[in-house]
């Protein structure tokens, strides 16, 4: 990412301050919040739907409704928690939208499997078959993240790739606590299930 | 402990506890957003209509207070 210099702010202040003066009109300071979120916001939401290019999409209209929301951002809740409930509410209506329109393509896009983005995963010296093993893993554990429903997804996900709290998470969800928790742990035989589903040709030869 | 493609088989043996499923998964890594990704988030709030964005009028010094209203993410529970 490109370091660069701030005149009124720098990264020390709180997501509220800098969504103060972001409202004042000062761009440095939502840039600041942009850069502050926009790598964890992406890898959730690319996980989410496992689409690369949907996800730079969904992830440049969280920013943009977060920036026309700065006046109404009065709610109480934190800025982070916000900011993945609309990502989330977001992939949800694409994955709808998806469905909706064009399921049969699904199995098109097994023919560009060279384009995953998986594969641009960077490793600092890697010896070929350690990327093929880690390549592999990395995307049989997708396909299992991909057979979750919706409200177990969103659990696995800011768990696993955001490292949220139980109690972060159902902030985020608007949900209990307890809820949050009966989720993830009812997600945890159905990831077994679907790691186990995977192998399981492989395994018969 | 290193997880491997191969070491998923153990899930073949119905004995995969709970924990390794946390551990596994725990392996995900990080996806990268477009290097230019934040160019292009700036780039289309500067698209907007003038009407919907903020000109800079108050003094910066005003401002050293945050919103109330808008908690730090860093005060979240972890």
């Amino acid at each position: 990412m490109q370091v660069r210099e701030y005149k009124n702010v720098n990264h020390e202040m709180t997501d509220g301050l800098l969504a103060k003066h972001a409202l004042a009109g000062d761009e440095d300071a939502y840039a600041l919040l942009v850069q502050r979120y926009n790598s964890a916001l992406f890898n959730f939401i690319c996980r989410f739907l496992n689409d690369y290019d949907a996800a730079s999409d969904i992830l440049q209209q969280v920013f943009l409704q977060l920036y026309l929301s700065l006046p109404k951002l009065r709610t109480g809740e934190p800025l982070k928690a916000w900011l993945f409930q609309v990502a989330r509410n977001r992939c949800v209506d694409e994955l709808r939208r998806k469905h909706a329109i064009h399921f049969s393509e699904l199995q098109v896009s097994t023919d560009e499997e060279d384009l995953s983005p998986l594969a641009t995963i960077p490793d600092p010296d890697p010896l070929p078959e350690e990327v093929a093993d880690q390549h592999d893993l990395q995307e049989t554990l997708q396909q299992a993240i991909d057979t979750l429903p919706v409200k177990y997804r969103s659990v696995v996900l800011l768990r696993y790739t955001v490292q949220m709290s139980f109690a972060e998470i159902g902030q985020t969800l608007q949900m209990p606590e307890a809820t949050v928790k009966t989720y993830f742990q009812r997600s945890k035989p159905l990831l077994r299930a679907a790691l186990t589903e995977q192998l399981r040709p492989s395994l018969r030869s | 402990m290193q997880f491997r493609t191969s070491d998923i088989s153990s899930l073949a043996a119905d004995t995969f506890p709970e924990d390794d499923i946390d551990q596994l998964f725990q392996k995900l890594q990080p996806l990268a957003p477009p290097k230019d990704i934040v160019q292009q988030i700036l780039a289309r709030v500067k698209q907007l209509p003038a009407t919907q964005r903020y000109q800079p009028t108050t003094p910066a010094d005003a401002l050293q207070q945050p919103l109330e209203e808008v908690q730090d993410a860093s005060e979240m529970p972890s």
